[in-house]
Parts: structure tokens; C-alpha cells; sequence
């Protein structure tokens, strides 16, 4: 925690520069906020996009795996093959279970400025409380810094994203030397149902 | 899917974390710890606390301080976990809360000067845990959104059976529990899962893993010999209920006729969000199994939607501790855990062609046999029957 204070000591005068911008304190709150939860998305996609490229030929495998039984299960139930549809579905959540762990570890990647945003923040508004309009049972009647961080981090993430949909133009490869096989969903191999006739899970 | 989803989607994910942290009352935190400090006798004995020292994990004076270099190696090794076998990251994760970073030792030292602040640590030790967690799954789900593979009225059906545990375990348990009974429960459900692990491994469980990946490679092969007209579409759409009961609910699925019995969805889905509120430990991977099991759902419905279920089910539990009880997060911490998560991630891919699954598996049964014998003779019986005793 030391060791923590001591970066923390240096990057708050360049942080706390945004938040005395505006005379009106909330303002100049509300954009300080803004331009630290700017900070974490760009910084959180930094890492996330080396994760991605460096990790991207095993996320790929693991993906066609799972993409490729599961589109044998259905084919099972076109067969109506009960065992190989059971078959092929469990080794297609086999494969979706590490898919699916890797991914939550890749995306943590993005997120990790977050922490030290709130452990900064921490340092300067734990004692700043927000009214709320109205007493609410259990939470009284204001909120802390984290109330105003993360919706903020939310919204800029967003707006960071399709920002630079539009900036850049953004073409994917190929994920495998030849065309990826694309996920199937039910209507894709069973014909359209005619209307009243399927009650229905999926797309 | 549809605008009006997506938008629906959109709302609904960020109305539940704006809900989360805007219960976050800085001053309901201050109390709640400020009060426990207050009650634990000063001094500098073992459970005393030293105004005068240096403030630690929590800001409690004289806390032990998380080395942040053993947080972030520790981290790196939950990231390779993640990223090679999947499952088990969790619970790696806890043992780090719990064991590797002293604060066991810590909260267990106000057991008998300070039964509130043993309690207060405990309860930050589970949030914590969860939050790492829970920020990733909100990444996870909307992506499997974005792919299109989340069918949210089946999510939202299933993270209401969550809501029941996620809320009813932290308004019961919270600040009630000690650190002997966490770690103590922490290693039966550890036990639990290893015995999961060691069955796959079992002669019976490879067996069973084989036969189904012969048998998919035996359709796969038969498929690519077939003409593609061979194949006409059924009659039967979608699923058909055939019998219900309240011992058993038959159904036909694309023509195939499955069954299950509906109270073990219902308690099944209960308990594993009670286990992962009460330990805070994610349940997303006890879910998958859960819904293929039982209810026999197509991947593509399970994946997602299991997603969804362990978001919402770790933003309400944090919602309730936060709100209930006035838990505080050691903000660094969690940080440093987040970048050693990464590149253990990183490393992952790189060593998994070299270690086969099973052997994988096998590892972790004997770090489950460790983790669960250490911590649930520590927790029921007041001493480890392993080293470090």
C-alpha cells in the first residue's frame, strides 16, 4: 500500500489537473472523472489488443473446436441421432469451457486499470459523499466516488468504441488458412417453422 | 437479434452496474470498519491494534500489507489456469485471498479480541474474490451478446433462480461468518469439485469422455461420406412437452425425446449461487455441466446464457454485501491481481500443448486434495493435518 501511495503521490497532480478545470466544482469533478475513465479504456485496450494477437492462433483453435461440434450436434438432431448429438454436444461444452475461461482471462486484460483508477479516486473522495434526490432504506441518503466511476468509464467506453469504428476502418482476417466455419444456430438447419406450429428455444 | 433487444440488453446491463455502486455509500463503509477498529483493544500484541502503526490492507493500522509482487505472481498463476484447463481459477483465487497473502492469519487473530473485525475481514477477503470475477464475466456476456449467442429471456429465467441465492446467502451470512467457518466450508466444496476432477480422471470417467469423442468423431466421418439430401428436415420443431409431472417433465427437442426432473434444476440452480455468493467463488463453471446434465440444452444455449447467469448473480451478491454490510475493497490489490491474471493468460497457450489434459486434470485433484484437506481441518478441527501446520 506504501509502495502505492508513493505512484499515487506523483500521477495526482497531472490526474487532479483535470478535475480543477472548471470553476464549478461538480463539473470539474464530473470531467476529471471522465478524462481518468478515458484514460483506463485506452490503457485497458493497449493490452487487450496485444492479449488478443498474441494469444489470437490458440483462441482461434479452441474456437473452431467448439464451432465445429457444436454444429455436428445439430446435424445429429437433423439425424435425429440421440448418442452423437449427446456426443458431439458434450464435447462442443468441453471445448466452449476453455474458450470460455480464456476469454474471461483476455478480458480481464482491458480491465485492469479500473483498480487503480478507484484506489486513486479512493485517496482524494472517500470522504466526498453524493446526495442522493431521495432517502433510500439501508443506503441513506448519499453515494461515494465508485457511484460516479463506473456508469462514467461505461459511457466512454462505448463512446470509445464506435469512435473508432468510424475512425478506423477495421477489417478482421481470416482466422485459419481457410474460411472460418461459422456457428450455426437451429434455424439455420431446420427450415423456418410456420407460424403457431413451434414453441421454440433458440434464435 | 433485434434493435429492440439490443437496446433492451443495453439498458438492463448497465442499469445493474449504475444499481451496484450507487449503494457504494462512502460513509456506511467508514462506519462499519471504523467500528470494528473501535472495539478491538489497542496495543501491539497478537489481535490488538496500533493506532500509532502504519495503516495496512483496509487502512487498519499495523495490517499486514499484501506484498503486491506475491499478489501479482500468485495471479499469474490463476491466469494460466484460465487459460489451459479453464475451471478452477476461481478457487485459485480465493486461496490466494485466504492463504497466500496472510490475511487468514490476520483476521483470524481477532477471533477472541475482535469477533466483528475477524467477521469484516472475511467478508472482504469473499467480495474480493468476486470482483475479479464478475468484471469479467460483464465483458464475456456482452461479447456473447454482440456474437448473438445469448437468448435473454432463457438467461434472465435462469438468473432469476440466482437472484434467490445471491440475495438470500449474503443478507444471512454476512458479518456472521468467521474466517475458521469460511475456510472451513471453502474445503469441503473444494473436496467436492476435486472429486468432480478425480472421477474424469478415473479409468470409468476417461472411458465415458472417450466413448463420447468416438462417437462424434464416428458421426463427424459418417457426415462427410453422406449426400447432402439425405438429410430431411423433421417435423418436429423446436421443443414439444410430452409429459409433465412434478417428478419428471418429458419433452422432445428437434424430434429427440429427453427428460429431467424439475426440482433439481430449481435446487441445483440455488445452491450453486448460494456456493458462489457465500464463498465467492464464480459458479460459472459449476453451471455449464449443471445445464447439459440436466437439461440436455444445445451448446450454444448454455454458453451465453450461463455467462449472463454468473454476471448477474456476482453483481447482485456485491450489490447486497456492499449495500448490507458496508464491505471495503483493497483497490491495489485487486489491480496487480488483474495484470498477473494477464500474463499468466499469456503464458497459458504457450505451455498447454506441451502438458496433456489429463495430466492437467490430475494436477489439480492433487492441489485439490491439498487445498481441501488444509482448509477444512484448519476451519472444523483448528489445525492443518498438512504442512505448513
Amino acid at each position: 500500500m506504501n509502495v502505492f501511495y508513493t505512484i499515487y503521490s506523483y500521477i495526482d497532480r497531472f490526474l487532479i489537473w483535470f478535475y480543477r478545470i472548471a470553476e464549478i466544482p461538480i463539473v470539474g469533478y464530473y470531467l476529471g472523472t471522465s478524462v481518468l475513465a478515458l484514460i483506463c479504456v485506452v490503457l485497458g485496450h493497449i493490452t487487450l489488443t496485444i492479449a488478443k494477437t498474441i494469444n489470437k492462433k490458440h483462441i482461434d483453435s479452441q474456437n473452431h473446436q467448439m464451432i465445429k461440434m457444436h454444429n455436428l450436434s445439430l446435424y445429429a438432431l437433423l439425424a435425429k441421432d440421440k448418442h452423437a448429438y449427446k456426443s458431439c454436444n458434450k464435447e462442443a461444452n468441453e471445448a466452449f469451457g476453455k474458450y470460455f475461461f480464456s476469454q474471461l482471462a483476455i478480458s480481464i486484460s482491458s480491465l485492469w486499470p479500473i483498480p487503480f483508477a478507484l484506489g486513486w479516486m479512493q485517496t482524494r473522495f472517500s470522504n466526498v459523499n453524493f446526495l442522493l434526490p431521495f432517502h433510500i432504506p439501508y443506503i441513506g441518503d448519499s453515494v461515494g466516488y465508485t457511484f460516479t466511476f463506473i456508469p462514467m468509464y461505461i459511457l466512454i467506453y462505448i463512446l470509445y468504441e464506435n469512435l473508432r469504428a468510424l475512425i478506423i476502418n477495421n477489417k478482421q482476417s481470416p482466422s485459419s488458412n481457410d474460411e472460418p466455419e461459422k456457428m450455426l444456430g437451429l434455424s439455420d438447419v431446420f427450415p423456418p417453422a410456420k407460424i403457431g406450429e413451434d414453441i421454440g428455444i433458440g434464435h | 437479434m433485434n434493435s429492440f433487444f439490443r437496446i433492451f440488453f443495453a439498458i438492463g446491463l448497465l442499469s445493474l452496474i449504475v444499481v451496484s455502486p450507487i449503494v457504494m455509500s462512502s460513509v456506511a463503509i467508514a462506519d462499519e470498519l471504523q467500528d470494528a477498529i473501535a472495539q478491538t483493544p489497542s496495543g501491539t500484541e497478537i489481535g490488538q491494534i496500533d493506532p500509532n502503526a502504519e495503516p495496512g490492507f483496509l487502512g487498519i493500522p499495523g495490517a499486514p500489507n499484501p506484498m503486491l509482487l506475491v499478489g501479482f505472481l500468485w495471479a499469474i498463476w490463476v491466469g494460466w489456469i484460465f487459460s489451459t484447463v479453464g475451471a478452477f481459477g476461481g478457487i485459485m483465487a480465493g486461496v490466494g485471498h485466504i492463504t497466500v497473502f496472510g490475511l487468514a492469519d490476520y483476521a483470524k487473530s481477532f477471533k477472541k479480541t475482535s469477533p466483528a473485525l475477524n467477521k469484516f475481514i472475511t467478508d472482504s477477503i469473499r467480495v474480493s474474490n468476486q470482483w475479479m470475477v464478475g468484471l469479467s464475466a460483464a465483458v464475456s456476456s456482452f461479447n456473447y451478446y454482440k456474437m448473438g449467442r445469448l437468448v435473454l429471456p432463457l438467461g434472465i429465467a435462469l438468473a432469476i433462480g440466482s437472484v434467490g441465492g445471491s440475495v438470500l446467502i449474503p443478507l444471512l451470512t454476512a458479518g456472521k461468518v468467521s474466517l475458521k467457518s469460511y475456510i472451513g466450508y471453502f474445503g469441503l466444496i473444494v473436496f467436492i469439485i476435486g472429486g468432480f476432477l478425480f472421477y474424469e480422471t478415473t479409468p470409468r470417467g476417461q472411458a465415458k469422455k472417450k466413448d463420447a469423442k468416438a462417437a462424434a468423431k464416428a458421426f463427424e466421418d459418417a457426415r462427410i461420406n453422406k449426400k447432402e439430401d439425405d438429410d430431411e428436415p423433421t417435423e418436429d420443431r423446436g421443443v414439444q412437452v410430452t409429459q409433465w409431472g412434478l417428478s419428471k417433465i418429458s419433452f422432445t427437442f428437434y424430434g429427440i425425446e429427453f427428460s429431467f426432473k424439475p426440482i433439481i434444476p430449481v435446487i441445483g440452480g440455488f445452491f450453486i449461487a448460494a456456493i458462489a455468493s457465500f464463498l465467492g467463488i464464480g459458479g460459472g463453471f459449476l453451471f455449464v455441466p449443471f445445464l447439459t446434465s440436466v437439461a440436455n440444452l444445445p451448446m450454444f444455449l448454455v454458453a451465453g446464457t450461463s455467462a449472463l447467469t454468473v454476471l448477474i448473480g456476482m453483481v447482485i451478491s456485491i450489490f447486497t454485501y456492499m449495500l448490507i454490510k458496508g464491505v471495503a475493497i483493497y483497490w491495489p490489490l485487486i489491480g496487480v491481481e488483474l495484470l498477473g491474471v494477464f500474463v499468466g493468460s499469456m503464458i497459458g497457450p504457450r505451455t498447454s500443448k506441451y502438458i496433456p489434459d489429463i495430466w492437467l486434470k490430475r494436477l489439480f485433484v492433487v492441489l485439490a486434495l491439498y487445498v481441501g484437506l488444509r482448509y477444512t481441518t484448519k476451519g472444523f478441527l483448528g489445525y492443518s493435518i498438512v504442512p505448513p501446520f
